[in-house]
């Protein structure tokens, strides 16, 4: 299992005008220690996705389904003990439930097979069928959030044990539970670290309250530590500048400050969004350099949510492309940049400026993001797709997973790949080395 | 180091300010009509007619008015507040007699309107338009709009004819015996009810306002307590914008005095400032004026501090 999976996710945001889909139907995983990027332009959700690990999306918006689960053993058998009334045992139940009596439930209430095995695929898929070939299963009724809705678990109950794995899910986990987990398991870099910093209270006050809090510290050892970490984050000089106020720290110093915070309880997953965008280029190459050396050095995840494909390439291992709430675009991060299944992915790197470009004007995708009350019909790229056909007005395309990439697998968004598409999708990609261009790749397409 | 000399800057520009106080009141009572000679004539018509102007001379009201003022100011340094004409008695032993009683009246409706607005404007910031908001502020709106001669009034046939909780009557006990203590808690409610409620839809607006910042967000992120992410982080930014208020609704406690202590017969400096009005008695209106400006200015001048204390930024600016 990996460390965090999130199946299914949906946030939406009541608002006066409508109901904004923010986040649809979002499913991926990041593995411990891994690097994970999540790319796209303002407005896909990527913000909102990183809120919902944390449970802290708030009013009007509020996480309509779907399921977060964070599985890391010592954690969990701390929650545990603290919870033991929450706790379900899969094997358990899978004695003693009448299986086929539970699908029969699921079928009545029109649940689809993609809703029960988050597998695109299995769309149309017959239950029963499901169940036959081994793909359907009672941990998926769990993991998809049925099995409190049929009664066969409590509604509270929020850690599953199912023989050797077992896991949080955090989207029913009560409050102080979830609290646990923020900050020591899951820490977050904010965007920006002016804001992100209380103008009132001492930078090492604030990397203090949280060692305090989750690692029972007292005063002078939190202290100890909150300077031990300021010196990694490299601010010079950290034992005075412990008891400086944010202003007194020049933007790259509190963005440091911000990521000595989110390591200050050794989380296992940290979610950094946008953590150089309001810093200058030298700044932010210095950023990555260290949030890469500190993630590395402590073994962290990572969850890095950028516009910036180039920020990507140098940081990720995998790298999630969302458009408008979904996923286009799946994909390891070598193979992304030599063969970008997706138009939109395309449409985002032909916009990175190079050095040696000879190009007066810098490439944009047309149009910009829809509006998420009323997303577009069928492919929601479709209005800005410069390979839109007719069908792309109505079918919505699905997740297509490309199992013949060797390193992990991928998958894209895009009716291309379901065969739906009559001219295909024309690009060409060029690898430039040294500034000799050598043409790579080519997915010119035709029928 | 930078907090005193802050407050060293804070406490030097005091000063001015207090001198400009002291011209305004001086001005404004000598460009109102009618003197204490004329008051003094009109209530008594067997002076005969050369009196007056011997009774002009007598206390230098023909001078110029800026000898008139420097021989007031130099009262002033001296302790000396300048004669009471239509009584014995001097303007400085009246305003020390008077002084205590008042303060001790605007400190408690001041204690008072914090306790009530700030937890107040807690709670409403953090149940913003759930039923607990538009409680309060349907509260805050009552308490801004009912006059508080009403409200006095209200209170005491309540509290202290019908139920009989509370005197009526100054029992002469002292000032801070508890029977005293105890006849304050009428007219100090009273007179902090408006002050409390326009703090509290402050509190509420500005405390509204920080909980939407994202060092808000930042510090629930780090699996803070909700209790602490209020009341270390947001409160204490909240009360910024708070403190502005809370001095200058000093302001308002002194001249609502005025009002209250002439309903509940307090013996404050606002029922002398009323027989000073009447009487024209100008020493005492005028020391009267120049000791509430005084107080606001000190008020101010606390607020400046308290801001400091509040907001590392405010220190550095100086």
């Amino acid at each position: 299992m990996a460390l965090l999976e999130i199946d299914n996710l949906t946030v939406s945001f009541y608002t006066s005008e409508g109901v904004v889909t923010a986040v649809d139907d979002l499913s991926y995983t990041i593995d411990a220690g891994e690097k994970f990027g999540v790319v796209g332009e303002s407005g896909a959700g990527k913000s909102v996705t990183a809120l919902s690990l944390l449970r802290l999306i708030e009013s009007p918006g509020e996480i309509e389904s779907g399921s977060i689960r964070f599985c890391d053993p010592d954690t969990v058998e701390e929650l545990e003990e603290s919870y033991p009334e929450h706790v379900v045992d899969v094997g358990e139940l899978r004695r003693e439930s009448d299986f086929a009596n539970v699908i029969e439930r699921l079928e009545d209430r029109g649940v689809s097979g993609l809703d029960v095995t988050g597998n695109p695929e299995h769309e149309t898929a017959d239950l029963p069928r499901l169940r036959a070939d081994g793909e359907l299963g009672i941990r998926d009724v769990i993991d998809q959030g049925y099995a409190s809705e049929l009664g066969l678990i409590g509604e509270e109950d929020f850690i599953v044990h199912d023989g050797d794995t077992s896991y949080v899910e955090l989207l029913r986990a009560p409050e102080p539970a979830v609290r646990r987990l923020r900050g020591n398991n899951i820490a977050m870099i904010f965007q920006d670290a002016q804001t992100a910093l209380n103008p009132v209270y001492t930078v090492g006050e604030q990397i203090a309250e949280a060692i305090r809090h989750h690692l029972d510290y007292g005063d002078e050892e939190a202290k100890q530590r909150g300077i031990e970490l300021l010196d990694t984050v490299g601010i010079p000089d950290a034992e005075n500048r412990y008891t400086d106020y944010p202003h007194e720290f020049s933007g790259g110093m509190q963005q440091r400050a911000v990521i000595a915070m989110a390591l200050s309880c050794d989380p296992d997953v940290i979610i950094a969004d946008e953590p150089t965008t309001a810093l200058d280029v030298t700044t932010e190459a210095k950023i990555l350099e260290l949030l890469e050396e500190l993630t590395d050095e402590f073994d962290t995840a990572v969850q890095l949510i950028t516009h910036d494909l180039g920020v990507v390439a140098e940081l990720c291992d995998r790298v999630m492309v969302m458009y408008a709430g979904q996923p286009v675009e799946k994909s390891p991060v070598e193979e992304l940049y030599y063969d970008p299944k997706h138009p939109y992915t395309v449409g985002l790197m032909s916009s990175i400026p190079r050095i040696g470009d000879d190009r007066d004007r810098l490439q944009t995708i047309p149009g910009t993001m829809p509006d998420l009350i009323e997303t577009p019909s069928g492919c929601s790229f479709h209005p800005r797709c410069p390979y839109a056909e007719e069908i792309c007005k109505q079918k919505e395309p699905r997740l297509v997973e490309f199992d013949d990439v060797e390193s992990g697998t991928r998958s894209a968004k895009c009716l291309e790949y379901t065969g739906d598409l009559e001219d295909g999708i024309g690009y060409t990609v060029t690898v430039e080395d040294d500034h000799t261009p050598t043409e790579y790749v080519s997915s010119e397409h035709h029928e | 180091m930078s907090l005193q000399k802050y407050i060293l800057r804070r406490v030097l520009t005091s000063i001015p300010v207090l001198f400009g106080v002291s011209v305004v009141t001086f001005g404004i009572m000598h460009a109102a009509p009618g003197d204490v000679v004329s008051q003094m004539v009109a209530a008594n018509p067997n002076v005969p007619p050369g009196e007056s102007v011997r009774l002009r001379e007598e206390f230098g009201l023909n001078d110029p008015i800026w000898v008139q003022y420097l021989d007031w100011m130099q009262g002033i340094f001296t302790g000396d507040f300048g004669e009471v004409y239509s009584s014995s008695r001097s303007a400085d032993t009246i305003v020390m007699a008077r002084l205590p009683e008042t303060l001790l009246l605007g400190a408690f409706g001041w204690v008072f309107a914090i306790l009530i607005a700030v937890p107040g404007g807690i709670y409403a910031a953090v149940n913003k338009d759930e039923l607990g908001d538009d409680v309060s502020r349907f509260a805050a709106l009552s308490g801004i709009s009912i006059p508080n001669f009403w409200l006095g009034l209200m209170l005491m046939a309540i509290f202290a004819v019908q139920l009989d909780l509370f005197p009526t009557l100054d029992p002469q006990t002292g000032l801070l015996s508890r029977e005293m203590l105890w006849w304050l808690i009428l007219p100090g409610v009273t007179i902090g009810t408006a002050a409390s409620a326009n703090m509290m839809r402050i509190m509420r607006t500005s405390m509204a306002e920080e909980l939407n910042k994202e060092y808000v967000t930042a510090a629930r992120a780090k699996g803070l307590p909700e209790r602490t992410v209020i009341l270390k982080h947001v409160l204490r930014n909240s009360l910024i914008s708070v403190t502005t208020v809370a001095a200058f609704l000093t302001a308002s406690l002194v001249s609502g005095s005025v009002v209250v202590e002439v309903v509940f017969a307090w013996p404050g400096l606002g029922r002398e400032l009323v027989e000073a009005i009447q009487l024209r008695e100008i020493n005492l209106l005028m020391a009267i004026t120049l000791l509430t400006g005084a107080v606001v200015v000190l008020a101010n001048l606390l607020a400046d501090i308290v801001y400091a204390l509040l907001d590392p930024r405010i220190r550095d600016e100086y």
